[in-house]
């Protein structure tokens, strides 16, 4: 199956890192979470409900709205604190630092025992991140504005591309559960996600990383 | 959660159900875009289990005052086909200035989806769209300006009315956008969310001078008693379903059209004037009988007109202040007043004579105060002169007698001459002397030839180095 995939190009200084992809990861999962479902007799269910809160950033000229649930904000963090790490860590041999980071919805196909589950893809929202450094106060300022108006355009794309008539998995019935939704958080119920990311230095060979993407792929099976 | 859980077969009962969300959906977006502009912040929890209140299972905090205004107006059967819900959201300045930032449309098609589930596409779709509206209300410029109201000296106001906000498109300034948030699709037809918001936060002058305004505003074609102008009015948003969520401003919206209108340029100008449409019915705008359309060819504002004053039979529409009561054909004796006198009733007491109303010729009254012309009641062509897109065309242009205000009438003549000396531009000097046919043919043709001639070798080189060019490539 083919997933759909978009992928936005940001250039932000370190500091800025997080609160960029927070913003953007947020407003896509925000959309892709629903409240958590009860499942009730005859396969109709309950819907419990998202809270929101309005989050401003320090440094970027933006709010963004994202959902009232502290787990998933609390995942979500680690792995952008995560892709911050690998980031910091091209410091020391290249000038440039830049990297990608990627939000990954899939549901699960069960498989016989002894095969794993297997996991489909069916959108893939992928972030590259190139981390400059401003010269002084005044263009960090200006510069805080101007990204904050960068944001805010790649939030309009992806609400956008949210109503766009595309695939969504069914809600499943109790037992599937599991293979579309992540249960995992206690108060909402995003559809299940994984977020990957890698530095991606000019001397990264971008061949040598499909290949053994594809070996453990096939290894995996 | 009535709607989500019930798995209902019947199409009665979905029927019912559908018509239940649309109707929390109208006031749960008004909610969000409206609560988006009031300068707070929103944070509600999720829960685990949803309330009743909790429709489409987004935590949407209830502004009461909102929703008691809105009701009223969500208990009329809207959006539906012709009337679709309007957001609007205004800015206004301590002076009175208002600026209108954006306009949210909430409208309704008749493109079914019969495979639309009600009670699980539907909603959650709609559920969908909400969010997107929390998302992109943050995201256009409108948010930062709302979030910052309540240190400046400004407000930002919301009117929501029932009709079709996008006359006012063009109060958003030069380059707005417009957005399409979302689409829900149902068995009954298709709901569209969109926003057109303003990108150029500037005062503008048109609008800092319309705010002098008085709060009475007349436009210049307020009297007149074209069918156009009635439908105009039509056109406003009806201000009994007009809600207002900050402190009341009921006529803002109103306010604000009207000064649209009259803020319009004169009535000369105003054909060409698009901002306007065509609404605003120039007052003295005239076609000469050979210009005219077809009685039925058009729709816009000169077709009353036209096709009145092209008919035998014209009937005065405009009355002016002194201006004589509307004189039938039946009284056409020729007489000495010309008929465009500016209070032409004083001079026909005086002189006791009767108004021609020179319908053969398709003229019609001119209000007070345009410039007189003498017009024998043969030439036609003399209304051509308010036709401003002609003005410049000498032919076109037939000037005859003038009289000015206070002059005797045989010193008309010099003035008239002057002007007519001005109307188009002096001859160039460069035209002046210019050789006759006869010179071209005797003189100047033969010298090129000859010169040609003499440099036949040149030319002979230049077309053999192309030839050479082409076979080498």
């Amino acid at each position: 199956m083919n997933a759909r995939s978009q992928v936005f190009e940001l250039t932000v200084e370190s500091k800025q890192v997080e609160e960029v992809v927070l913003s953007l990861f947020h407003t896509i999962l925000f959309h892709r979470t629903t409240g958590k479902f009860h499942y009730k007799q005859e396969g109709a269910f309950l819907i419990g409900t998202v809270g929101v809160v309005e989050t401003d950033c320090d440094f970027v000229d933006l709010t963004y709205v994202r959902c009232n649930s502290t787990s998933l904000d609390t995942k979500l963090r680690r792995e952008v604190a995560g892709f911050k790490e690998v980031l910091r860590s091209t410091d020391a041999n290249a000038g440039l630092q830049c990297g990608q980071i990627s939000l990954e919805f899939y549901q699960k196909k069960k498989n016989r025992w002894p095969f794993p589950d297997e996991s489909i893809p069916w959108e893939v929202w992928t972030l590259k991140v190139n981390v400059i450094s401003l010269a002084n106060e005044q263009e960090r300022q200006v510069y805080r504005e101007k990204l904050g108006e960068i944001l805010n355009e790649k939030i309009i794309c992806i609400v956008e591309a949210m109503n766009r008539h595309d695939f969504i998995p069914k809600a499943p019935n109790q037992p599937l559960l599991e293979t579309v939704f992540d249960t995992s958080c206690p108060d909402v119920q995003p559809f299940l996600f994984k977020i990957s990311y890698q530095n991606s230095g000019p001397t990264n060979a971008s061949v040598g990383t499909a290949v053994r993407k594809l070996l453990r792929d096939t290894l995996a099976l | 959660m009535a709607g989500a859980k019930s798995k209902m077969t019947l199409t009665e009962r979905e029927e019912k159900d559908l018509k239940k969300f649309t109707t929390f959906f109208s006031l749960k977006t008004i909610q969000v875009i409206v609560q988006s502009r009031s300068g707070g912040k929103v944070e509600t929890k999720s829960k685990i289990h949803s309330d009743g209140v909790d429709w489409f299972n987004v935590a949407i905090p209830d502004n009461l005052s909102i929703k008691s205004q809105v009701r009223k107006l969500l208990a009329q059967d809207v959006p539906n086909l012709n009337q679709p819900i309007t957001i609007d959201i205004t800015l206004e300045t301590s002076e009175g200035d208002k600026m209108v930032l954006e306009s949210w449309n909430l409208s309704f098609s008749d493109v079914k989806d019969p495979l639309a589930k009600v009670h699980y596409a539907v909603y959650s779709r709609m559920g969908l769209i909400l969010k997107s509206i929390f998302c992109v209300t943050r995201a256009i410029p409108a948010y930062k300006i709302a979030k910052r109201q309540t240190f400046s000296d400004y407000k930002v106001l919301s009117s929501i009315y029932i009709g079709e906000g996008k006359g006012k498109l063009s109060s958003l300034g030069q380059d707005f956008q417009t957005m399409q948030i979302g689409v829900v699709p149902t068995p009954v037809g298709t709901l569209t969310l969109s926003v057109a918001y303003r990108t150029n936060l500037a005062m503008s002058v048109q609008q800092l001078n319309t705010s002098d305004r008085s709060p009475i505003q007349v436009s210049d074609d307020h009297f007149s008693k074209s069918p156009q102008r009635q439908l105009a009015a039509a056109a406003l948003p009806k201000l009994p379903s007009v809600a207002q969520s900050e402190s009341s401003t009921i006529d803002g919206s109103q306010e604000m059209w009207s000064s649209l209108l009259s803020s319009s340029p004169s009535t000369t100008n105003s054909q060409s004037n698009g901002l306007v449409g065509p609404s605003n019915k120039p007052k003295d705008h005239k076609l000469p009988p050979s210009k005219l359309p077809p009685a039925s060819s058009s729709t816009g504002a000169i077709t009353s007109e036209a096709t009145l004053s092209s008919s035998p039979i014209s009937i005065r529409k405009h009355l002016g202040a002194f201006a004589s009561e509307p004189t039938l054909p039946e009284q056409l004796d020729i007489d000495l007043v010309p008929e465009d006198t500016p209070f032409e009733s004083l001079l026909q007491a005086a002189n006791k004579t009767k108004q021609e109303s020179v319908s053969l010729e398709g003229k019609e009254i001119q209000p007070s105060g345009v410039d007189q012309l003498d017009a024998p009641g043969s030439d036609s062509q003399v209304s051509d002169k308010s036709s401003s897109s002609q003005t410049s065309d000498m032919e076109d242009f037939v000037m005859v007698d003038l009289h000015p205000a206070f002059a005797k009438s045989d010193s008309s003549a010099d003035l008239a001459n002057f002007y007519l000396s001005f109307q188009s531009a002096p001859e160039l000097e460069l035209f002046k002397d210019q050789p006759t046919l006869g010179e071209v043919l005797e003189k100047h043709i033969p010298e090129q030839l000859e010169l040609y001639e003499k440099n036949v070798q040149e030319f002979d080189e230049l077309v053999e180095s192309l030839r050479v060019d082409d076979d080498s490539s």
